[in-house]
């Protein structure tokens, strides 16, 4: 990750030299002189070319009447110049609607797991005992492992009408406890949340605990000898150690806005609370996957797609002018 | 080929007119009157199809295939891996099935299989396909055979290539209307060797399902019950006589097939929620005022606690769970899946027994109005690919199911194996019932026959009565079967390729929203005062149009 | 040296009993399954709050039922095979990815990383790909779990940054002692950045490992079929009841629940293993100072 601009202006070899050459020429030299590097990247490039960008004519899909048997190429353009199944995407009656869910969804996702692992790193970090630390994060990734299934097989058991949860929601006073608290459009965005949390956390901590590991000990014994406390050491070494790893993932997560998976909604939601938990991978996914649909569920995932590439696009530039740290 | 014994399907007598015809026919000119524009829209519509007849190596028999074929040519064919066999087979052609299908036939069969749906439709995808391919196309290709047809995929067979090379499926083509037109495109195209209902009866099978011996405590007789009071009361005195805490068990789909099949509209003059026809009108049960007394109805029961309170949220193992473990005496399911799963897993449980319930009706003793049914042409159809050289071997080779003694094979599996005769009716033997590895019925089936599952022939009710063998299960499947749903069901009608996509895009939105509504109303947490508004909100979303679609593909293909 | 302030030791028994919940919280649902496969499944569904001994009868049927699956076995296979050809592949391709977009004086060093980044947003969809891993040759092969997903575009980014976080310093010192690229990646770089290649090789493993989609679309014959997909598909099938194959009466639905669990225990069990095996990497005590001086 780029420090700052200016740091990265500084190691470059007297760039105002550079500046008057010719692009080609300059690329020409490095080239040349980095030839090592290019190579080492040409398998990889060979694996993008191949794999990533060969087949992208698929996203001609989406302004398709596609059928397999006809292809991309062969298969007819849809109305209104080929945006067919936007428009109707867009006019769709629950349209609004799953947008809405989706973001509501996606945000309280993002606010609630995506700072928990960072604390929960922090928090392990501060443990002495080596043993007790590991066997916590052990114990705190398992639930990643679990199937889909199964863990919302259970979780519908904790919030069913005799449930753990409902339970102990009852003795707060917050629901009656005859009901599932699925069938309650206002739980349905918490249980996802949170049982999210719940799966998630130990396994997202691990790359923090990855890069704290990465963090050089000679600064906490600097801050120490600067009398700083086990708080302030938190605050001004651990935190900007961690940083570059934050904002990346940050950044990425911004990028996934949109995309919400169909399969853990599916096995939660019931049409009866469609009005909180129907989101837009499990609308398409009733519609289009069902009947084997592609041009219309290719063109909501590019829509899907454009949105998040652009707040990624954002996000990146946001953080590049503010902290200069980014993407790229 | 012998032509001694009948099959089974109950509707041959126009049959043996046609198979006068054809057998006797040496070109294409012999076909029934109304085969006899096919071939000419087939050759419009496809000039590269090799279905011109002077191609065809004529069999010296004239119209009939003589089995086992002559030649050591191959077929590529194309089928989903199923995981009823494929833990202990690695290919179709290594079952018992496969192999005598390749015996009999004399075709040697080099089989594609793909892992599911899915994989499927991007096997469709590939330049290269099998020459024969088994898929439920309705179900899993956007816009079904007919759709298929179009993109290339299917070879569209007519009248004179089936009579040439598979004259006896052509027979069973002819021998009923709705087989031939639920086996055809609009423009009389066959499309491709079809999974056809032998029996009106194979087409039912569905109900609800109540504790007998509950209602026998309490002095019920099941088979009285029918009225909506009658049941009604029912669920009422398991609650408060028999303490039971959930009298009735369902889940949110199950209330949909309930709704949709017909099970508890009739009392309300309601025929289904569902689409339906009267006299070749077309109607749509969710947007008719009588809905609103059937949701009033659910909405009483579900007030007096009767229905599970958490249906919605239900999944299918609590369904189970609930009928095994006697928290609720009533629920719906069906043949097999329902009451002979949950009577055949408690069968050593003392005091436990089940029976079917008849659909409720408005007037004692009267059949109801709608039931469970399904169209003569379903499932999954074997067709040939344009991508295969010899089509006319594949056809002759598809014919073999609609044969008598293909029919046997696919149904029944290889005698002294899999059946045996008994007073000439055939008999699953016990390694199919009762299979000494612990398989199941539909398992050690699927080694040996088709009949678990789709296929090219005609589906015999003696499988079904058989494998539904317990008492409980035949008497219910009778009293299931009381309906006139024959006068409403919609046939396998073929939406316009126009109209498809809008179709699909109106069906999705609507029934979401009916889905959703439905449910509210029955728990109360949408009141019934606002049934006007929903009728309104469906006007809105555009239901005459989706009428209207409906109305149009059901005219065209009556017209047909 | 260590001071501990009061606050600090009030903070130290409430991390730990925090930890101790958020651990036993994560540890359950692992539990559940665990002893949800040795219960009685019909009490299993009944049962309410929270499950903490087996349920009688206590069986081991499910587990019967799983190992007498052939494909069970031949899924742990597969599944081996392409894990540890993968890993090689999936490291080697990645660190030399990563390495490259993180030399910041490489001119074309932007452009490569925008057109990689661009690729987590827009693909070709299944279709395209399909017909190019066809075109390949790799229809019904091992090879089309291990190539086509060979780069995660988001580990490669984690593999950058990893690069990145070392100062620029110590790979400006082997330059100009006369390393190439290769040296400095192998003899600079890697050893620095050992957490974040545990890191890789549990991310990729893990994904590799519950891996099923491209299998069930590449793959032709039962006998290749990974775990997951013969998981899959044993889990499917209990809740496969349409109304069209209704033949007699089901499969018990009490050893479909078994078998569910006593799968998901088979199949997950192992793949936990990986990590206290990696967790050596993540101990701190990386001096980089150590280096550099």
């Amino acid at each position: 990750m780029r420090k700052t601009d200016n740091a990265r202006h500084a190691k470059l070899p007297a760039p105002g030299k550079q500046s008057k050459q010719s692009f080609g020429i300059r690329l020409g030299k490095d080239l040349k002189r980095n030839y090592g590097a290019y190579l080492l990247f040409l398998p990889v490039a060979l694996y993008y070319i191949l794999f990533a960008y060969k087949p992208m004519y698929g996203i001609l899909v989406a302004f398709k009447d596609f059928t397999p048997a006809k292809g991309v190429w062969e298969s007819p353009w849809t109305s209104s110049y080929g945006f067919g199944h936007f428009i109707s995407f867009f006019k769709s009656f629950y349209f609004g609607r799953v947008l809405k869910n989706t973001l509501v969804i996606s945000f309280s996702t993002l606010l609630v797991t995506f700072p928990a692992p960072i604390m929960l790193a922090l928090l392990l970090n501060e443990v002495r005992s080596t043993k007790f630390k590991r066997t916590v994060q052990t114990l705190s990734y398992m639930p990643h492992f679990i199937s889909l299934v199964v863990i919302c097989s259970m979780l519908r058991l904790f919030v069913a009408d005799s449930g753990i949860v409902t339970g102990f929601l009852e003795k707060l006073g917050i629901v009656d406890g005859t009901y599932s608290l699925l069938s309650m459009e206002n739980f349905f965005v918490p249980i996802y949340v949170f049982s999210g949390l719940w799966q998630t956390v130990g396994w997202n901590a691990i790359i923090y605990m990855s890069a704290l590991s990465g963090i050089d000990q000679g600064l906490y014994e600097a801050a120490r000898i600067d009398g700083a406390g086990k708080l302030k050491q938190m605050w001004h070494v651990t935190l900007p150690g961690l940083m570059p790893t934050i904002i990346m993932l940050l950044i990425l997560r911004i990028g996934q806005i949109m995309s919400i998976g169909h399969e853990k909604i599916i096995l939660l939601y019931n049409e009866e609370i469609y009005s909180t938990a129907d989101v837009i991978s499990s609308f398409v996914y009733r519609k289009g996957l069902l009947e084997y649909n592609w041009g219309f569920s290719t063109a909501v995932g590019l829509f899907n797609s454009v949105i998040n590439f652009m707040l990624v696009l954002m996000a990146n530039q946001i953080s590049r002018k503010t902290i200069y740290m980014g993407l790229w | 080929m012998k032509k001694e014994i009948r099959k089974c399907i109950a509707l041959c007598i126009a049959a043996g007119m046609t198979a006068g015809l054809t057998a006797c026919g040496n070109g294409g000119n012999t076909g029934t009157a109304s085969s006899e524009p096919q071939g000419n829209v087939a050759a419009s519509n496809k000039e590269d199809s090799s279905a011109a007849p002077e191609e065809t190596p004529a069999p010296d028999t004239g119209a009939s295939v003589t089995y086992p074929i002559q030649g050591t040519e191959k077929l590529t064919f194309g089928m989903a891996l199923a995981n009823e066999w494929s833990d202990r087979f690695d290919s179709w052609t290594d079952l018992p099935i496969g192999r005598a299908v390749q015996e009999k036939t004399g075709v040697e069969l080099e089989m594609v299989h793909v892992a599911d749906n899915k994989a499927m439709n991007l096997l469709l995808a590939s330049p290269d396909l099998p020459d024969i391919i088994l898929f439920n196309f309705q179900n899993n290709y956007s816009g079904g055979e007919i759709k298929a047809i179009e993109d290339g995929v299917i070879f569209p067979m007519d009248a004179e290539f089936l009579q040439q090379n598979a004259p006896d499926y052509w027979e069973v083509l002819n021998s009923d209307e709705n087989i031939m037109k639920g086996s055809t495109n609009q423009q009389n195209q066959v499309f491709g060797f079809t999974f056809i209902m032998g029996d009106d009866k194979i087409k039912t099978g569905y109900g609800l399902t109540v504790r007998d011996d509950w209602c026998e405590q309490l002095g019920l007789d099941v088979t009285q019950i029918d009225t909506a009071e009658e049941f009604h009361d029912m669920l009422s005195r398991f609650k408060s006589e028999l303490n039971v805490e959930i009298p009735m068990t369902f889940t949110s789909k199950n209330l949909e097939e309930l709704l949709d099949y017909g099970t508890i509209t009739s009392p309300f003059g309601l025929v289904t929620r569902d689409v339906y026809q009267k006299d070749g009108t077309v109607h749509i049960g969710y947007a008719e005022k009588e809905y609103r007394d059937v949701l009033a109805y659910l909405n009483q029961l579900y007030n007096e606690g009767l229905l599970d309170a958490n249906f919605a949220t239900n999944d299918a193992a609590t369904v189970t769970a609930n009928m095994l473990s006697g928290a609720s005496g009533v629920s719906t399911g069906a043949l097999g899946g329902g009451i002979g799963t949950w009577l055949q897993t408690n069968r050593d449980v003392k005091d436990y027994s089940l029976a079917g319930l008849h659909n409720l009706v408005a007037n004692g003793g009267d059949k109801s109005l709608y039931g469970f049914y399904k169209t003569d042409v379903i499932g999954k159809t074997a067709v040939i690919t344009n991508s295969c050289e010899n089509k006319e071997l594949a056809a002759q080779f598809l014919n073999y199911g609609y044969t008598d003694e293909g029919h046997m094979l696919y149904v029944f599996g290889v005698e002294g194996e899999s059946y045996e005769m008994v007073n000439g009716e055939p008999q699953y033997t016990e390694y199919i019932m009762h299979n000494p590895d612990g398989l199941t019925v539909k398992k050690a089936m699927s080694e040996y026959t088709l009949s678990w599952d789709n296929g090219p022939f005609v589906q015999d009710l003696r499988q079904k009565l058989q494998s539904a063998s317990m008492p409980e299960q035949l008497t219910a499947w009778d009293i299931w079967d009381d309906t006139t749903v024959e006068e409403y069901f919609l046939p396998k009608i073929a939406i316009a390729q126009k109209d498809l996509a809008e179709y699909s895009s109106l069906r999705s939105d609507i029934k979401t929203y009916v889905n959703e509504m439905t449910i509210k109303f029955v728990r109360g947490t949408e009141s019934l005062d606002h049934f006007d508004e929903y009728l309104a909100t469906l006007e809105s979303m555009g239901i005459g149009r989706l009428t209207e679609i409906i109305q149009a593909a059901t005219d065209e293909y009556y017209a047909r | 040296m260590r001071y501990k302030s009061k606050g600090y030791t009030v903070f130290t028994v409430f991390n730990y009993i925090f930890l101790s919940l958020v651990g036993f919280a994560c540890l359950y649902p692992l539990y559940y399954v665990v002893i949800a496969s040795f219960s009685d499944p019909v009490k299993l569904i009944s049962h309410d709050g929270m499950l903490l001994l087996p349920l009688k009868e206590f069986t081991l049927d499910g587990y019967r039922m799983v190992f007498s699956n052939r494909l069970v076995m031949s899924g742990y296979r597969n599944t081996l095979i392409v894990l540890f050809v993968g890993l090689c592949f999936y490291m080697v391709l990645t660190v030399m990815g990563a390495y490259v977009i993180s030399l910041r004086k490489l001119m074309l060093r932007k452009p490569f990383t925008i057109l990689i980044i661009v690729t987590m947003y827009f693909n070709g969809g299944m279709i395209p790909t399909y017909l190019n891993v066809s075109d390949l040759g790799m229809i019904d092969s091992l090879w089309s779990l291990i190539i086509p997903g060979a780069i995660t575009t988001s580990n490669l980014l984690i593999m950058r940054s990893a690069f990145m976080a070392v100062p620029e310093s110590l790979s400006e010192a082997a330059e100009i002692d006369g390393a190439g690229h290769r040296q400095i990646l192998l003899q600079v770089m890697l050893p620095l950045v050992k957490a974040t290649l545990a890191v890789m090789v549990l991310y990729y493993g893990v994904a590799h490992w519950n891996a099923w989609f491209n299998a069930s679309i590449y793959l032709r014959s039962a006998n290749k079929f990974p775990l997951q997909l013969v998981l899959r598909n044993i889990l499917i099938e209990g809740l496969n009841n349409d109304m069209l194959t209704d033949v007699g009466s089901a499969d018990n639905p009490q050893a479909v629940q078994l078998l569910k669990y006593s799968l998901i225990v088979v199949s997950t069990l192992p793949i936990m293993c990986i990590y206290p095996l990696l967790q050596k990497f993540f101990e701190k005590g990386v001096m980089l100072g150590a280096v550099k001086g």
